[in-house]
């Protein structure tokens, strides 16, 4: 195809296009009102209903049921989970969320639990806030509910396992879960997050690499998986002189190099930086340029070819053993 | 006769999702005796996606109206009928059965696949709303003209009569003439995937029947204050349409596609900044830009020559576009082969 296409997204990305501000949105083509969300708290049983206190009086604090109420809270009083394991959000989901948002509204709340402090925080629902925040929203509707720090942590954590985090992500999940003695044996573990042991032993692992390497992960913990972990750790003993080759094979990966790739390429670097040189051939024309000899040097063997067929053989080798008998006596001496 | 035949391989592949290697496609997909450039028509291509989507060859759809997009602007020379002809064709060479509408008396969306409306008998869409507002039957299966065969995209022409829609006047609940069309005649509706419909531009009785049959709107947008504007109309056109259907379950929306852009003119620069926050996620992430291509689609002294960029200039800018587009509309438009495929599960 002749031309990169050209995409909105595109233009604004690379800053060609910059939306102007104070337009307001046009309502023309909008879904006439419905029955906005803030009603929903009304239809609860009155030991729940939460609605005598409006969303921003962040100073009172009032007691919220287990099973929670829903809610309409503005975004800037919704903080983000400490307890979150997961490191970096993928813009374009946000986007794809950002336009259903758009079209179909929020149809899932946010799970959040209030603070002393009356802010909240996030239990379930990072990036649809982010997506609210993404298309100008000042509030969204929230699913307020009361849980202890542990409760909000192992909610959080649960949560990660239904939205892919990627497998190093895990891995941190699982030694914290260990750690804080949410589980104790690996079996728990995987018993807690609906895995397999296996994916618990490897993930944690995977927790074993050299720290130059968790780095790299830090950065970007979808960079490779616990096998490729495995893989890494293996060569990271087998050659403790080639760490840096080691380590230029992960950052391969991040120009879009294959995570199975890594123990071939590896190996491939470090054996041809210690193979011994090739034969070497030297072609020795005669002063016009037309090829006459070719000799070819392989270990200790010397091959002589005659390029040139009005030569004689016999002569030459005549004149190569006189030359060869001279170079004795000059050793000899 | 057109002379399309199909697309070649590597069109074939990318319009029905296949993922392998060039040499797996063509051992499974061409006959081995075979030592031609084989073009792939759309018919070839919806059995193929049948294929890796594991639908069985002889599915039919349910007898249910299929989703209707409704190429429309109060705006004449947009490029509507580009836009709409050809993503068509796209939609059809991605295995999906498309009926394409013409609902313009201009009939350029008529000449555009090699029919010259001047010489032929022609039953228009308008005829056959006609006919079952009076009662009888429509025969919409006699009005249309194969374009791809296997009724992969078969088009209903129109001619300059349809502008007579004084019938229309008398007719009861006369916005819902066409509805009435599409329900009275569901048995044959209901073979295609999807209905295109290219609409006129300006307001007319004709017009609103088309916006009333279907959920979304696909609107195109040069980036031209004239154009802008012409959606100020369009809106308003479309409240009203709210106000008197609502109740009746019917709720306009529109999609904006922004088309013959061209990134040099700082005025379309200019307006596409002001139109993008004006309209949140209303609009096309693909724009389609000012291609010279479009122009060579259509000869007035050579109709049967005419035919859309994926014909003639499947490798330009242009195509380009045009398959990106068609990409999201088909999933804006929820389309599903033969009515059974599960959104997301399309691409393997």
């Amino acid at each position: 195809m002749s031309r990169k296409p050209l995409k909105v997204s595109g233009l604004i990305q690379s800053g060609r296009l910059v939306p102007q501000a104070g337009i307001t949105a046009s309502t023309a083509f909008d879904t006439p009102a419905d029955a906005p969300a803030a009603e929903i708290g009304q239809d609860q049983p009155a030991e729940m209903a939460y609605n005598a206190l409006p969303a921003n009086t962040p100073a009172v604090v009032a007691p919220v049921n287990a099973l929670g109420v829903e809610k309409l809270i503005d975004l800037d009083l919704l903080d983000d989970s400490p307890f979150q394991t997961r490191l970096k959000y993928d813009p374009e989901r946000i986007d794809e969320i950002s336009q259903s948002f758009l079209s179909a509204g929020q149809s899932t709340p946010i799970t959040a639990r209030q603070m002393p402090n009356g802010r909240y925080e996030i239990i379930k629902g990072q990036t649809r806030k982010k997506a609210a925040i993404n298309i100008g929203w000042k509030q969204a509707r929230v699913l307020v509910v009361s849980r202890t720090d542990r409760e909000a942590e192992l909610d959080v954590m649960v949560d990660n396992t239904g939205a892919p985090p990627t497998e190093y992500e895990e891995a941190l999940m699982f030694r914290k879960a260990m750690s804080k003695e949410y589980a104790t044996t690996q079996k728990a573990v995987a018993a807690m997050f609906l895995c397999s042991q296996a994916k618990v032993s490897n993930g944690l692992a995977m927790l074993n690499l050299p720290a130059e390497v968790l780095s790299l992960l830090d950065e970007e913990p979808g960079l490779f998986g616990a096998h490729a972990a495995k893989v890494i750790n293996s060569l990271w003993e087998t050659y403790p002189t080639h760490h840096d080759v080691i380590l230029k094979a992960i950052q391969r990966l991040k120009e879009g190099a294959d995570q199975g790739s890594i123990q071939v390429w590896v190996t491939q670097q470090i054996n041809a930086a210690s193979r011994p040189p090739r034969a070497q051939k030297h072609l020795i024309p005669s002063s016009s340029g037309a090829p006459r000899y070719l000799t070819q040097a392989k270990d200790r063997d010397i091959i002589v070819r005659i390029s040139d067929r009005s030569i004689d053989a016999a002569m030459v080798h005549q004149r190569i053993d006189e030359m060869l008998r001279k170079m004795a006596d000059e050793v000899v001496e | 006769m057109r002379a399309f035949e199909g697309v070649k391989q590597k069109l074939a592949m990318e319009l029905s999702g296949f993922t392998g290697t060039p040499k797996t496609f063509r051992t499974r997909y061409r006959e081995q005796a075979d030592n031609k450039h084989k073009l792939y028509s759309a018919a070839e291509i919806r059995a193929i996606r049948f294929g890796l989507l594991n639908i069985p060859p002889d599915t039919k759809r349910p007898l249910t109206l299929p989703p209707v997009i409704d190429t429309r602007m109060a705006k004449g020379g947009v490029g509507k009928t580009t836009i709409c002809g050809n993503v068509a064709s796209c939609i059809a060479l991605s295995g999906y059965r498309v009926l394409l509408i013409d609902g313009d008396p201009q009939s350029s969306l008529t000449s555009l696949y090699g029919i010259n409306w001047l010489d032929e008998e022609i039953t228009h869409i308008g005829e056959l709303m006609k006919r079952t507002s009076q009662g009888q039957r429509a025969h919409p299966e006699k009005a249309i003209r194969s374009i791809y065969p296997d009724g992969m995209l078969d088009l209903i022409p129109s001619d300059i009569t349809m502008v007579d829609e004084s019938w229309l006047m008398g007719a009861m609940n006369r916005e819902q003439a066409f509805t009435r069309l599409l329900e009275a005649e569901i048995e044959f509706f209901s073979q295609y995937d999807v209905i295109i419909i290219d609409s006129a531009p300006g307001t007319s009785v004709l017009a609103t029947t088309f916006m009333v049959a279907c959920k979304t709107l696909l609107t195109v947008v040069t980036a031209e204050g004239q154009a802008i504007a012409a959606l100020d109309v369009l809106a308003s056109n479309v409240q009203e349409i709210n106000a008197a259907f609502g109740r009746q379950g019917i709720h306009l929306d529109v999609h904006i596609v922004v088309n013959q852009f061209n990134t040099s003119k700082t005025p379309h620069q200019y307006q596409l900044s002001k139109l993008l926050p004006k309209f949140p996620g209303k609009i096309n992430d693909t724009i389609i830009r000012d291609f010279v291509g479009f122009l060579r689609e259509s000869d007035p002294d050579n109709i049967s020559s005419n035919g859309p960029v994926l014909e003639k200039e499947p490798n330009s800018g242009g195509a380009r576009d045009i398959i990106d587009l068609t990409k999201s509309l088909i999933k804006l438009y929820g389309l599903r082969l033969a009515g059974t495929t599960l959104p997301g599960q399309e691409k393997l």
